[in-house]
């Protein structure tokens, strides 16, 4: 069991208009947060409520000002995806980029080579294993993001609203991609920061609201309030 | 231990096929990067012919201004290429979102950006390589290599000072992003104090004083006097090799110290992937 305790996060708004004031912004205000193996958890909340900056601390890429981790988030395997999909070498081939993201995870060349094979085959993309990433579509590009976190394989995936700006047949695509990952993953634990609640239903087992930096509730699969409805009223 | 060194030369190792192929892949570029060399040193071969003929400044140069020249530019093309290398890597880092991949690797930053000098490393010797190559083919540029070992340790000392300066610079890069100062005043003072296009002894004695505390001051002198013939080790020499050894040090230290505070501070702040 993880858990996560008082967590709050502070940004400063460095613009000269809030010289003479207080210019402290609270991104995330003592949240607490308990997760294990195989659970899969949506975060819900409006633009600024503070999902990706609580993806973000978990993945240890921002640093908490106030926080107890039950874990060493120094040591503890986080992959963190987001929609952003220019996180690759574009000039080279995508075998070229799994392979090098494989060095850098510290999988001998032997073993990544065999996984990447795998996960090319497992997601459907061998064909374009040697095409050159900037040529592929913004949809398959994200497929790319799946691998490189699949070949990490670490214990906590982190999911920032990696369907953002996808058409609706990607999107689809990406959902059931995801729900092929989420049945080979169940012993991981997965993080699923968005706006579209239907992806939240199909694929989590809990769901944390989030509201102006503070935890508003907290439900899970199977309860009455576990709908779309409810999960509305928060967006 | 042993893991630790693998691990390493497997990283430096894709870092530089990553970055050979991203480089070649712009095969134009590539090719127009060898022949301005050529360019390059036929253009100052025609320049130095300015200045032939005996000068006091040049006396212990032979009175030969191409050697002095061609020197001086092919040494401070790797000095302005390594110094820039962690600013431009930070820059394409923040604006491709590739920082959140790289922290996100586990790794000490610092480590991941190092391996960036790699490719860059290679690449400025070979350069380096090439403009004295097309000097001595083409041009008849007197070197004498009987002094190559330490000439060679007098450039990875310059190496040195310069992936400090790198630091130092790309350090503001990760807290202010745009608009480096550091990399404009570097190539400043290395093109005009650093003895690149005229001997320092020129300069008035408080600029001359200022040069002292630009490491490729004391390499070209280093460099220079080495590959003229019959020229061995002397205390003059041994100085440069001094103060360029202290420089190396103190830019090195600095570097790491104010990159590990920016990235520390980037993180806290949530500023280092924002461009």
């Amino acid at each position: 069991m993880y858990k996560i305790k008082n967590l709050s996060k502070y940004f400063y708004d460095e613009s000269w208009r809030t010289f003479f004031k207080n210019n402290k912004i609270v991104a995330l205000n003592n949240l607490n947060i308990d997760f294990t193996y195989g659970d899969s958890i949506g975060v819900i909340g409006k633009n600024g409520s503070g999902k990706s900056t609580l993806l973000k601390i978990i993945g240890n890429i921002l640093l908490a000002d106030e926080a107890y981790f039950s874990f060493d988030k120094n040591k503890a395997q986080t992959s963190y995806i987001s929609g952003n999909e220019r996180s690759f070498f574009w000039r080279l081939t995508v075998r070229e980029n799994l392979e090098f993201f494989s060095k850098m995870f510290g999988i001998n060349k032997k073993v990544a080579d065999a996984q990447i094979l795998k996960i090319a085959n497992d997601l459907n993309f061998t064909e374009f294993l040697d095409i050159k990433f900037v040529s592929l579509s913004s949809g398959f590009k994200k497929k790319i993001s799946f691998a490189r976190a699949l070949l990490k394989n670490p214990d906590i995936f982190l999911f920032d609203e990696i369907t953002n700006s996808l058409d609706f047949s990607s999107k689809n695509k990406i959902k059931e991609l995801l729900s092929f990952f989420k049945k080979n993953q169940s012993k991981k634990i997965l993080f699923w920061a968005s706006h579209d609640t239907s992806e939240i239903i199909d694929l989590c087992n809990k769901v944390i609201i989030l509201d102006e930096g503070k935890v508003a509730r907290v439900i899970f699969k199977g309860e009455d309030d576990f709908n779309e409805r409810i999960f509305n009223q928060y967006l | 231990m042993k893991e630790f060194l693998i691990s390493t030369f497997n990283r430096s190792l894709a870092f530089f096929k990553k970055d050979l192929i991203n480089q070649t892949s712009y095969r134009l570029s590539f090719f127009l990067n060898i022949l301005s060399i050529f360019i390059a040193v036929y253009v100052f071969f025609i320049f130095s012919k300015l200045f032939e003929g005996s000068n006091n400044y040049l006396e212990k140069f032979g009175n030969n201004y191409f050697f002095f020249l061609i020197i001086g530019i092919s040494v401070s093309d790797v000095v302005l290429r390594i110094s820039s290398v962690i600013n431009t890597e930070v820059r394409n880092y923040q604006l491709t979102g590739m920082f959140e991949e790289i922290i996100n690797l586990k790794a000490p930053i610092i480590e991941l950006l190092s391996y960036s000098f790699i490719y860059p490393i290679v690449f400025s010797i070979f350069r380096l390589l090439i403009f004295l190559l097309f000097a001595v083919i083409f041009f008849d540029l007197p070197l004498d290599f009987t002094n190559i070992g330490l000439i060679m340790f007098a450039i990875s000392l310059t190496l040195i000072s310069c992936i400090g300066i790198a630091y130092i610079a790309g350090a503001y890069a990760i807290a202010f992003k745009k608009g480096n100062p550091l990399s404009a005043i570097n190539q400043l003072s290395v093109m005009i104090l650093g003895g690149v296009f005229f001997p320092t002894t020129i300069l008035p004695d408080w600029l001359n004083y200022i040069s002292q505390f630009i490491p490729i001051t004391h390499a070209l002198e280093i460099i220079r006097y080495l590959f003229i013939s019959d020229n061995f080790l002397n205390s003059e020499v041994i100085k440069h090799f001094y103060s360029l050894a202290l420089l190396s040090f103190c830019f090195l230290s600095i570097g790491l110290i104010v990159c590990h505070f920016a990235i520390k501070n980037g993180k806290k702040n949530g500023t280092l992937t924002i461009y």
